[in-house]
């Protein structure tokens, strides 16, 4: 069994990245007179800007066959997520969240209905799709910049590309300095930026993020709320993110889609239409942010 | 606001900083004695056993003269011409037997047809202890070096091929799947996840086979040897000299600890990510 890419796709995804490369440096020269705040815009303007990095899932359904039982685990999803979005998978524990990003990713398959990215069905897993576990998944002996490193292996790019490449995203996520450090002397947060960093580095059209934050104390956690949220604000990328808190959700994403457990459906989508940076004290966003909790309590 | 991860170097001088050189030396002087205490404390009980005749000089000479004798022996020339044959003989088994473990192991762990095959096969042959084949395979291959090789081969193949098969295959599925998300070629996937991965796994293989060869080699030149350590001890025996086996035991033990010791270093060269000590 060879996990090697065909060579075609290795360039369709180079191509699509180098053309990425000079998006990036147009907007960040137009977007450099601007405060970092200011970069934070509605998706909306995404989708005129980028147009690509669309997902759609089309009456997906997964099961599981269990000891001669079948067990559906998702039935019937429909979502768009629109290019540039930022959306957060909300419900209880053995819904099927994290199925939902298995199958997008690729790692789960032989699913009903479709998946599409740009309007492709998507095919096994490849670089245009990154994921961001729970736990960080570094590999405890590579160097951080080499965890890195390791996504752009499969993009046959130049030694001093991936450094480049690998040097930003470090800078990126907040870890300049800890380019030689190995995974057993990070944090659990900076373990997980790192895992971030390796998402991002071979600049995939979308991040797929299941409960990031899930396993850190919760300072660090609106630490790095914030941080990912400056981070989508600046590479402008579509991402699904699954989490158990509502209020994470709600400070974070464009739409919350709430799922029901057993089998997991789409029960609401509820838009946050507020401007970030978010208030959480603000009313429009507690009376969000309890929309969402009586939906998932329902 | 900087914070930065101290490098290894850095670690490794820090700890070795200590108020004084004085208090450094004498901590130092501490950490290596402290194994040495109960040895110290037992070659002291012994010679009072001798000294005062609680046990016959026969049965057991005291320190004293097993000293004298280690220092004749080294004279003589007895200990460097047959441990220097031994450890010829360790040499030439270890890089034989390991290097065919590793690549069974290898092929063990990367292939369920081969696990399958030859897995439970191997399982059983390394619950027969070295010294019953000793007969058998002297009827096939005679009490030459032949004889000797093969045993000490057996000795460490086996468990190096075991450990290092089920460390390649006890690669988390965690990181494989990341190998798979980041569409790894198979040439990436295994120098870059399941070698390193598994290489914990292989080296205590290494240091569990190289113990094994080391113990089946003595008991081999015990029994049909005319040189080696193995032979000393057994020729020690049969003149009934107690002091020599004496010195030769205590001499398989240092020369079994000093080639661990050095694997072990080896491997803590080689595992720098975990850190210091298994724990991390």
């Amino acid at each position: 069994m060879s996990l090697s890419v065909p060579a075609a796709w290795t360039a369709r995804v180079s191509a699509y990245s180098s053309a990425l490369v000079g998006w990036r440096t147009a907007n960040s020269a137009a977007a450099s007179g601007s405060s970092p705040r200011a970069a934070v815009r509605p998706p909306s303007e995404a989708t005129a800007t980028r147009g690509r990095g669309a997902l759609q899932l089309r009456r997906v359904s997964k099961r599981y066959e269990v000891d001669g039982k079948t067990l559906d685990v998702l039935q019937g999803i429909d979502l768009v997520v629109e290019p540039g979005e930022f959306i957060c998978l909300v419900g209880a524990s053995g819904c099927g969240k994290s199925t939902i990003l298995r199958l997008i990713v690729g790692l789960d398959t032989d699913h009903d209905g479709d998946i599409l990215l740009d309007d492709r069905p998507i095919g096994p897993p490849g670089l245009e799709r990154g994921i961001v576990f729970q736990e960080h998944r570094l590999m405890p002996w590579l160097t951080v910049e080499r965890n890195i490193g390791l996504s752009l292996e499969a993009t046959g790019r130049s030694a001093a590309e991936c450094a480049r490449l690998v040097q930003e995203h470090i800078d990126l996520v907040g870890l300049t300095g800890f380019e030689r450090a190995f995974p057993r002397q990070l944090s659990g947060g900076m373990a997980q930026r790192v895992a971030i960093a390796r998402g991002l580095v071979s600049q995939p059209k979308i991040l797929l993020l299941d409960e990031p934050l899930g396993a850190l104390d919760s300072l660090t956690r609106l630490h790095l709320q914030q941080e990912l949220l400056g981070i989508w604000s600046r590479e402008r990328i579509a991402m699904v993110m699954v989490t158990h808190d509502v209020e994470e959700a709600t400070f974070l994403s464009d739409r919350i889609v709430v799922l029901s457990p057993r089998p997991g459906r789409v029960r609401r989508i509820i838009t946050v239409d507020l401007p970030h940076p978010r208030d959480r004290g603000d009313p429009r966003f507690i009376a969000i942010r309890q929309a969402a909790l009586s939906e998932l309590s329902r | 606001m900087s914070i930065s991860i101290p490098s290894t170097a850095q670690v490794a001088s820090r700890t070795g900083k200590a108020p004084g050189t004085g208090i450094r030396f004498g901590r130092r002087i501490w950490g290596f004695s402290q194994p040495l205490m109960f040895p110290v404390v037992t070659v002291l009980i012994w010679s009072a056993a001798s000294a005062y005749g609680w046990v016959s000089p026969q049965i057991l000479p005291s320190p004293a003269i097993i000293a004298g004798t280690f220092r004749d022996m080294l004279v003589g020339g007895d200990i460097s011409a047959n441990l220097g044959i031994s450890l010829i003989r360790v040499a030439k088994g270890f890089v034989l037997g390991g290097s065919l473990g590793l690549a069974l192991g290898v092929a063990m762990g990367f292939s369920r047809t081969v696990e399958i095959w030859i897995g439970p096969l191997f399982r059983t042959v390394s619950q027969i202890p070295s010294l019953v084949w000793i007969p058998v395979l002297m009827q096939l291959f005679g009490i030459d070096e032949m004889l000797k090789l093969v045993i000490m081969v057996k000795a460490c193949l086996i468990p190096i091929a075991i450990t290092s098969s089920e460390g390649i295959r006890n690669i988390p599925r965690h990181y494989l799947e990341v190998a798979q998300v980041l569409a790894l070629s198979r040439r990436s996937r295994i120098v870059k996840i399941i070698l390193p991965g598994a290489l914990p796994s292989i080296f205590s293989g290494l240091r569990q086979g190289l113990s094994h060869l080391w113990v089946s080699l003595v008991i081999v030149e015990m029994l049909v040897s005319a040189e080696g350590l193995g032979y000393l001890m057994s020729w020690g025996r049969l003149i009934f000299q107690l002091d020599v086996v004496i010195v030769c035991m205590i001499l398989v033990g240092v020369i079994g600890f000093a080639l661990d010791f050095g694997l072990q270093r080896l491997e803590a060269r080689c595992l720098r990510w975990r850190g210091t000590g298994v724990s991390g």
